[in-house]
């Protein structure tokens, strides 16, 4: 065996999934001790990639060697034998067993018929000094944080001798502080052992801090493959994304006063799950607002308590010049507000078909007076706010999750913008998920509406970024609170972290 | 959670067993003879082999509700062909009975496993042609037959001593079963299919495997407590297992509030057929009518499953909470 044979090289690999090729034709090498870095937006293919490298997925075509050898895998258990042992991005361990349990899942260590949990603590200790991590290994995983937890899947690894590890998207869980030790612990980890890597990613950062070398998937064919040293983050970005799919657009400005003197909706608090909250807050026809603030700051909640979703004591708010002090998301949707939910798989009908959940929102009127759905109605329908929306799909009768999230989400959207007489969308954390082309799109869509159609938006977000770039104004929430409240020419990313973090007061003494 | 009331609901089963024994004998002391309370646990052997079966299958995250009727065709069974002089060697009949629940349970498994249909549905469907098999071969009578050789009765009526067989045998087919599932390699695979099936196949685990295994385990162990009832009373009604099955169901159930929360056990599901069979002597012994006894299964059934629902955000591995 040559040092020069790559560990693992892969040739022509193709996957298609009815009808669109997911892998098309993919060469690629991974040496020996290298962190090999494979990048690519969501849906680029990276995940398929690996999981026909793992014998998870058969492939189409193309073949796969180890150590110069070609290699027929029919299932992780195959790959696991050779030496390859993938991490996935979900969890996947038994939440009740102890983290040594864990990493001798069906590498038992067997006295006579019993199995040895001795043993299996040994040689978990084994491999945490081999390792040199801290985890606890006598507690029940489901106790231990999303960050112990994939370093207990990492650790399963090496209850055998792995020669590959593919980890995906493995910092996508972490909190901010431990990304970097996890960084440097797998940096080190290719060092000291002979082990090789592929890390899949969609943050640059990361693979120049840690990476040999790069390949860059694009719609499922390779546009770029260097050593890292010989590369830069833009030229990656470049290959990742094709220019056409980014789209450009401009924020007005606004005349403040003149908006004012148009408010749509009014709320000065909120109550839900027994507790009343001091939001003060107002939307203008025509206006983007965003509301930021971290995860459970109350900034979902207050909308879903005025839309209706949310179950409230008691309800007051202006809405459109009207008073409103009870009524359902019927009721709300049937004046004119809209709410996408937060969580995608809320806002869709996984089992049904793209035409149903299109028209979910229109039963009424693509119904008979007796009830019966219109079908070729519906399918006319659906078709034109499919169309217009530019969602790719192969066949109107597909099942809505078959769908990528971008497209889901163009659908929800799609179908909540054509509601009669709407006059507020409420969209919350439509971006997760979605690559850098199908967001631009989204802020397109929601300027658009706001200065052409002279609707109102609440962007509710967790990418500052983005509501940095996309609104008129900016609420901040802290505690269920609001704290703060910003226009356009005083944006400033220090003080709405401040606020965030719950660096002053409440809103009224910041007012004053 | 506070840590002595984390004890109690851990070994409320027990603490409820003896609870009730002493209340039901504080009023009726003659309830505590020695006679009674080993009738009790032949009442148990019965309810909690079957909840053995149950726990088995519930244990890889499935369901069935063929657990009664797969008793009574293998009691049919062996009824038959004793009786009709097929095979008159007891032993022999017997193994080729059992061999038949082996052959159920991969029936059952085709369907919920290969096939994929849900496999409740599945038994549920399947436990309809087990009853119109028994019924025809009976013709909806009970069955029994003059020519039964004594080792039929054994079982069920014999005792070792003052304990009766049926005791020992529970205690046997627990402590089997407990061992299986505690402390070998298969039965570690069989908790862990039914906690995470993606995380065992990822791990090379072969999780169509050990849930077929579950399913032909769980048949064999429910066929021999339909032998085992049929013993007791001698016969063969047509109704016998399917009068068991909830009961059945519910021990394995309450096995999940036992020891470890969250997670079906062996202990839990003796715990459990205990309790009821104590509810049920109980009944009797103070005259209650039969609804009051349904009453008490069903509130208790439904305290334990909301209990878990509450406590246990993921619910169980065969009963999924939410989405």
């Amino acid at each position: 065996m040559l040092l020069s044979t790559p560990l693992l090289e892969i040739k022509g690999l193709t996957k298609g999934f009815t009808g669109v090729l997911a892998v098309d034709h993919v060469d690629f090498k991974v040496g020996r001790k290298e962190i090999h870095a494979i990048i690519g937006e969501n849906g680029a293919g990276k995940s398929t990639l690996c999981k026909m490298i793992t014998g998870t997925y058969s492939m189409d075509d193309g073949q796969i060697y180890m150590d110069g050898k070609e290699v027929h895998f029919t299932g992780p258990a195959d790959s696991m034998a050779a030496g390859i042992y993938m991490v996935y991005q979900e969890r996947n361990l038994i939440s009740y067993m102890t983290g040594a349990q864990n990493i001798s899942l069906n590498a038992e260590v067997i006295k006579g018929v019993v199995v040895d949990e001795k043993a299996a603590m040994e040689k978990a200790e084994e491999i945490k000094r081999q390792l040199k991590v801290e985890i606890p290994l006598e507690v029940e995983v489901e106790k231990l944080g999303a960050g112990e937890q994939q370093l207990i899947e990492i650790m399963r690894a090496f209850s055998a001798t792995p020669k590959l590890l593919i980890l995906d998207e493995p910092t996508a869980s972490l909190g901010e502080g431990e990304i970097e030790p996890f960084l440097k612990f797998i940096k080190g980890m290719t060092t000291q052992m002979d082990v090789s890597i592929i890390y899949i990613t969609h943050k640059l950062e990361e693979i120049f801090q840690i990476a040999d070398k790069v390949t860059v998937l694009t719609e499922g064919k390779v546009t770029m493959t260097a050593e890292i040293a010989d590369t830069s983050q833009n030229k990656c970005v470049k290959a990742m994304i094709k220019s056409d799919k980014m789209k450009e657009f401009a924020v007005p400005v606004k005349d403040y006063e003149d908006l004012e003197n148009n408010k749509l909706l009014e709320v000065k608090n909120v109550n839900y799950g027994g507790k009343t909250y001091d939001t003060d807050f107002y939307i203008c026809k025509g206006e983007v607002v965003g509301f930021y603030g971290l995860v459970g700051s109350g900034r979902t909640e207050a909308m879903e308590t005025i839309a209706g979703i949310r179950s409230s004591d008691q309800k007051h708010f202006i809405f459109d010049g009207e008073e409103i002090t009870s009524g359902d998301s019927y009721k709300m949707i049937s004046k004119g507000m809209v709410l996408t939910p937060e969580l995608r798989r809320n806002g869709i009908f996984p089992a049904l078909n793209l035409i149903e959940n299109v028209c979910s929102l229109y039963i009424n009127k693509l119904a008979t007076k007796l009830g019966m759905v219109k079908k070729k109605e519906s399918a006319v329908f659906a078709k034109t706010i499919l169309d217009e929306n530019d969602t790719k799909y192969a066949s109107i009768n597909q099942k809505i999750s078959d769908l990528s999230g971008g497209n889901m989400q163009k659908i929800i959207i799609g179908r909540s913008i054509r509601v009669e007489n709407l006059k507020l969308l409420v969209v919350d954390e439509p971006t997760a998920g979605l690559d850098l082309g199908a967001k631009s799109e989204i802020y397109v869509k929601i300027r658009h509406l706001a200065d052409e159609l002279g609707k109102s938006v609440v962007f509710i977000s967790s990418e500052l970024e983005e509501l940095l770039k996309t609104c008129d104004r900016i609420y901040v929430f802290y505690n269920g609170n609001v704290v703060k409240e910003l226009k356009r020419e005083d944006f400033s990313k220090e003080v709405i972290l401040g606020y965030t973090l719950g660096g002053v007061r409440s809103a009224r003494e910041a007012h004053a | 959670m506070h840590k002595s009331l984390n004890y109690i609901s851990k070994y409320f089963l027990l603490f409820a067993d003896i609870l009730l024994i002493f209340l039901l004998g504080a009023f009726k002391p003659r309830f505590w003879q020695m006679t009674n309370l080993i009738d009790i646990a032949a009442t148990a052997s019965i309810i909690g082999i079957m909840g053995i079966g149950a726990s088995i299958v519930m244990m890889v995250g499935e369901m069935s509700f063929g657990f009664g009727a797969e008793a009574t065709l293998i009691a049919a069974i062996l009824g038959g062909i004793l009786g009709k002089e097929y095979i008159p060697i007891y032993l022999v009949a017997f193994l080729i009975a059992i061999l038949f629940a082996c052959v159920v349970g991969v029936i059952n498994s085709y369907f919920a496993v290969i096939l994929g249909v849900p496999a409740f549905i599945a038994t549920l469907a399947l436990s309809k042609l087990w009853d119109a098999a028994v019924t025809y071969v009976n013709e909806g009578r009970t069955m029994y037959y003059q020519n039964w050789p004594d080792a039929f009765r054994i079982l069920g009526q014999g005792y070792i001593g003052k304990i009766p067989v049926s005791v020992i045998v529970f205690i046997i087919v627990a402590i089997a079963m407990w061992f299986l599932v505690d402390k070998t390699k298969l039965g570690s695979h069989i908790q862990a299919v039914g906690n995470n099936a993606s995380c065992c196949r990822q791990m090379g685990i072969n999780v169509t495997k050990i849930k077929i295994f579950s399913f032909v385990l769980c048949s064999a162990i429910c066929g021999f407590s339909g032998i085992l009832a049929a013993s007791k009373t001698g016969s063969v009604a047509v109704n016998l297992g399917s009068g068991m099955l909830l009961n059945a169901i519910a021990a394995a159930m309450l096995s999940a509030t036992f020891l470890r929360p969250g997670r079906y056990n062996i202990q839990g599901t003796v715990a459990a057929a205990f309790l009821m069979a104590i509810i049920k002597n109980g009944c009797t012994f103070y005259g209650f009518p039969d609804a009051v006894q349904d009453i008490f299964n069903g509130v208790i059934l439904l305290v334990a499953v909301s209990y878990i629902a509450v406590t246990r955000k993921e619910g169980l591995p065969s009963v999924k909470v939410g989405g």
